[in-house]
């Protein structure tokens, strides 16, 4: 089960960055727009399991400086 | 005697259709190389392994799906074949140079095929990229796509122009990187947080197995 507040901040983040007219693309998943993510997200499924992953995984780089620095190298 | 790739292209979902047209981009770049390109309705597991007997292709470029143990060739009577298993026929590809486009292959079938000679270069997670669902007929005039991909295919246009394994895949990341520096200065372009999130996920899912100095020519 997602944390309510992880949750809440991936919808949001999805909500602000992602344009409508982008789909994403994730292997034999499928590919899906900015809709069909934040359903899966809600239903907290696979693919909206994966996405949370995806965004967390990128908060954390940012945030402990991995981000940052590899672009550096 | 000329070298030999060769590559399979699959083309019945949007993820196919895009590596479909971006590996052709390959294909039509390769000079003085033979290219046995495999696509529908050739695309099968027994022409697969025909061709790897007779022609011995050093490089193996894969445009699929996949998952850690397995890639997969074309859709036929609505099912995916499976062209390359791990404990199956994963020796296929070893003593070659295997570039797989396909999620997850790196993280285990990677590691087994090359355990006896050969590099792999692949992803350990699941390869992805954004594209404009409004260009997804064309995916030559998709901007989005473009980001994601082109990294990619210049992991196996730098092994065609002679670098080695390591070098191609160096090359890769850094051009990832710039793509990202690129959409960091250019603060209004749409999804510009979404794309450099999905090209980090490329960039940390991207792997190499084997021995990094093999060399296409």
């Amino acid at each position: 089960m997602i944390n309510k507040n992880v949750k809440e901040l991936v919808l949001w983040r999805l909500e602000t960055s992602v344009p409508e007219h982008f789909k994403l693309s994730v292997g034999a998943k499928g590919s899906f727009t900015k809709k069909e993510l934040k359903e899966h997200i809600q239903k907290e499924d696979d693919i909206g399991l994966a996405f949370v992953d995806l965004q967390l995984n990128f908060i954390k780089a940012l945030t402990n400086g991995e981000f940052s620095k590899s672009l550096a190298e | 005697m000329k070298k030999t790739i060769l590559v399979t292209r699959p083309d019945y979902d949007d993820a196919t259709g895009y590596l479909f047209h971006y590996s052709k981009q390959i294909i039509n770049s390769a000079k003085n190389i033979k290219v046995l390109d495999l696509t529908r309705p050739r695309l099968t597991r027994k022409n697969f392994t025909n061709l790897i007997h007779k022609q011995n292709p050093l490089l193996i470029f894969f445009n699929a799906h996949g998952n850690e143990n397995l890639i997969y060739g074309d859709k036929i009577g609505g099912k995916e074949e499976i062209l390359v298993e791990e404990n199956k026929n994963h020796s296929l590809l070893t003593n070659r140079i295997t570039y797989a486009r396909a999620c997850w292959a790196a993280a285990s079938l990677g590691k087994t095929c090359v355990a006896e000679g050969g590099c792999f270069i692949g992803y350990k997670t699941p390869f992805s990229f954004w594209f404009d669902e409004r260009w997804s007929a064309k995916p030559s005039n998709d901007k989005i796509a473009r980001i994601f991909l082109e990294p990619s295919n210049l992991i196996v246009s730098s092994l065609l122009k002679g670098n080695s394994a390591q070098e191609a895949f160096d090359k890769s990341i850094t051009l990832s990187k710039k793509h990202i520096m690129k959409l960091l200065k250019i603060k209004e372009e749409p999804g510009m947080m979404a794309s450099i999130m999905i090209l980090w996920n490329n960039i940390k899912g991207q792997d190499i197995f084997g021995d990094r100095n093999l060399c296409f020519l």
